[in-house]
């Protein structure tokens, strides 16, 4: 049930910050960080559930080299946001980010054997999807 | 529902787990006033640590070590 707080909790924060900022820089830096954040909780509670025994070690090894490989792929999203000032030119990296996220969502994580757990470790990645799609926005 | 309002709500929900929370409480309390720079520093500040979680857990597990006579 925790689980399902927090997931709620990145939802609404996600949401919130939505709108704050109005310059295309501002706005595109404050999505990248929120994007990071969200990952992380993402991968918080896949090592909880790790740790809880939810989750093979080798299922557990390849979502981590998973996270590890998102993680390279938004310093160089944040790199490239920075360079042009807008999230323009950062398509490429974007495109990276969303290809490990599905792959994570798709593949990696179904083998989660407690429900509750998988449903909220998919939820907090579509989040993150949802973050990288409105920075998609500003790439274009 | 404002940003005051949200943070007491996570409070109340979010009190067993305060590393969590304080990321979120973080992301609300400083998004005014932020730059694009102090943005994308601070995003690459969770990149970093993301990455430094992911290699703890490929780490192979120590095996115990021999007690000391």
């Amino acid at each position: 049930m925790k689980h399902l707080y927090y997931v709620v909790s990145v939802l609404m924060v996600s949401l919130l910050l939505t709108g704050f900022s109005c310059d295309k820089y501002t706005k595109a830096g404050q999505l990248a960080k929120d994007f990071a954040a969200t990952v992380l909780v993402a991968q918080q509670l896949e090592t909880q559930a790790y740790n809880s025994g939810y989750i093979q070690p080798a299922s557990h090894m390849v979502i981590q080299t998973k996270f590890s490989q998102l993680a390279a792929a938004g310093a160089r999203l944040d790199q490239a946001i920075n360079q042009a000032h807008s999230a323009q030119g950062a398509k490429a990296q974007i495109d990276v980010a969303a290809s490990l996220l599905s792959d994570l969502s798709n593949n990696q994580i179904t083998g989660i054997k407690d429900d509750k757990t998988r449903l909220a470790v998919q939820a907090a990645i579509v989040s993150c999807q949802t973050i990288l799609d409105n920075i998609a926005v500003f790439a274009q | 529902m404002n940003a005051s309002e949200i943070l007491k709500l996570l409070s109340l929900i979010g009190a067993a787990e305060p590393v969590i929370l304080g990321y979120i409480k973080s992301l609300l309390e400083n998004a005014h006033g932020m730059t694009g720079d102090q943005f994308l520093s601070e995003a690459d500040g969770i990149w970093a640590q993301v990455k430094a979680n992911a290699q703890q857990q490929l780490q192979p597990t120590p095996s115990p070590s021999t007690p000391q006579s």
